[in-house]
């Protein structure tokens, strides 16, 4: 059964030291303990890269049940923050692909979906949630 | 909203900036001993369903305004609110005070703790607030609150009111790790329903920590002091252009006062059992002070209610950074005549300590 992964890679405006960082830290925390309790949710990991840039690697049972989680409650509210936390990127930092269920993705491979969607824009391989009606299969879609 | 503030006395002395006279409120202003306040309660049914519903807690919170020329309002509310959303099924039995239908007493229970959606299993409280902000409209600010991790903690791990604490001491003991997650856990969520009591209009914030000193002092400092940093680190602290004080009130601090005083926050709430002279050298005049006459000087008669204020701002002396306010809340049986006179000297006797 397939199943849908997702990369975000964002880079942070403060040290990890710096006390601007701390509310996010804490928002950080209870987005990862809240995925952990959302319907259709899989696995999910935070890594900090190189103390700069802040990535999220996550697998969730369908588009839909990501969907629900990333635009609903405490994931939103701070979506809708993020500008107090995070440099603008030029570049997109979001790519979701599909993997087999069981698949934990690797951040190298991550990032190489990343680097393929921002390189050739979306596809089978590496798309984000506005195309991926084209891309995923409809029964993948509605098991949430 | 408006911003401009009529009475901003209690800002700018959470931030220990000179005003002409020491600002006054009370804790549990809005309470039992208050006649129209038994009324509203009667009217909602029971006190949850008060705290539920944001006109009724809104005219609570306005009563003691109408009564007496207090210098704060602050939301009528509840510290288990909190617990409540992450999942404990919160109910009052009569005559026994709160209690959770499901206390978190294991690895397993903290585990499993929900994390709520604050914006919308807390919607209530935050309409309450603004409420009140349009109600007030600019006269006195209006403070928010939440109880400390630990305080909260203990309801939520003895599953209810409790003197002794015998299960969080032995989760203390027996597996500290688990209730360092547990507090932690608590933190957050904290942070959340403060900064969004923020967001909505609270232009002030106080934590009750009415439990943490029943701890011995290096498992304050662990379990309670810890998740208070955490909360302070957190919090929004400007707004609208202006500074939003977190004050910390540790009940029994004493000479733990030194230590809260270093969390960052803007005062310290100072109950009876601490002369207000000994918290100032406690922390080095580094935070604003906020009390603390005994509650049950109010039993006594306006003579003695005076001398009680004249000795506490006395206690203080001079200089800015001194809110006057109980050491601790005022119980139900105070006849609500005794607290305008205490209002009505600490406006008369204080401008003595402000140059």
């Amino acid at each position: 059964m397939l199943q849908l992964a997702q990369f975000n890679l964002a880079k942070l405006r403060y040290g990890l030291d710096d006390p601007g960082l701390t509310r996010f830290e804490i928002g950080a925390n209870m987005i990862r303990r809240a995925a952990d309790q959302a319907q259709g949710h899989v696995w999910n990991q935070q890594d900090v890269i190189d103390e700069t840039y802040f990535a999220t690697r996550s697998v969730w049972r369908s588009v839909e049940a990501l969907e629900d989680f990333v635009y609903s409650g405490i994931h939103h509210r701070y979506l809708k923050l993020s500008a107090n936390w995070f440099v603008p990127g030029e570049e997109r930092g979001m790519v979701l692909w599909q993997v087999t269920a069981g698949t934990r993705p690797s951040l190298a491979e991550a990032q190489a979906r990343l680097q393929r969607i921002r390189a050739d824009g979306p596809g089978q391989e590496a798309f984000d949630f506005s195309t991926s009606r084209r891309f995923v299969a409809a029964a993948s879609r509605s098991a949430r | 909203m408006s911003t401009e503030l009529a009475n901003d006395l209690l800002l700018r002395t959470l931030m220990r900036e000179p005003v002409p006279r020491t600002p006054v409120w009370i804790m549990r202003q809005a309470g039992r001993y208050l006649p129209e306040y038994r009324a509203t309660r009667a009217q909602a049914g029971d006190f949850m369903s008060l705290c539920r519903n944001p006109e009724l807690a809104c005219e609570v919170t306005m009563q003691p305004l109408r009564r007496y020329a207090l210098d704060a309002a602050i939301l009528f509310s509840d510290i288990l609110t909190v617990p409540d959303a992450m999942g404990l099924g919160l109910y009052f039995e009569t005559g026994e005070g709160p209690k959770f239908e499901r206390p978190v007493q294991t690895a397993d229970a903290v585990r499993a703790l929900k994390v709520p959606d604050v914006e919308k299993e807390l919607g209530y409280v935050f309409e309450a607030v603004r409420t009140i902000r349009r109600e007030l409209n600019g006269k006195v600010p209006l403070i928010g609150f939440a109880g400390s991790p630990f305080t909260v903690g203990t309801y939520m791990v003895e599953g209810g009111s409790s003197r002794e604490f015998p299960t969080i001491r032995a989760l203390a003991q027996e597996s500290p790790e688990v209730l360092d997650h547990l507090m932690s856990l608590i933190a957050e969520t904290t942070v959340e329903y403060l900064n969004a009591q923020i967001e909505a209009g609270a232009q002030a914030v106080q934590i009750f920590d009415t439990w943490g000193s029943a701890l011995e002092p290096d498992d304050f400092r662990r379990f309670s002091l810890a998740s208070m940093q955490r909360i302070v680190d957190g919090l929004i602290r400007e707004k609208d252009g202006r500074k939003v004080p977190v004050i910390l009130f540790t009940k029994g601090a004493g000479p733990l006062l030194e230590d809260l005083a270093d969390t960052g926050c803007d005062a310290l709430g100072v109950d009876w059992t601490t002369e207000l002279a000994d918290a100032r050298r406690y922390v080095s005049d580094k935070v604003a002070l906020q009390g603390n006459l005994n509650p049950a000087t109010l039993r006594e008669s306006p003579e003695t209610i005076r001398a009680g204020v004249a000795s506490t701002l006395a206690s203080y002396g001079k200089g800015p950074g001194h809110v006057f306010n109980l050491g601790h809340g005022i119980t139900p049986d105070i006849d609500p005549e005794n607290l305008g006179v205490l209002v009505d000297a600490v406006h008369e006797l204080s401008p003595a300590y402000h140059d």
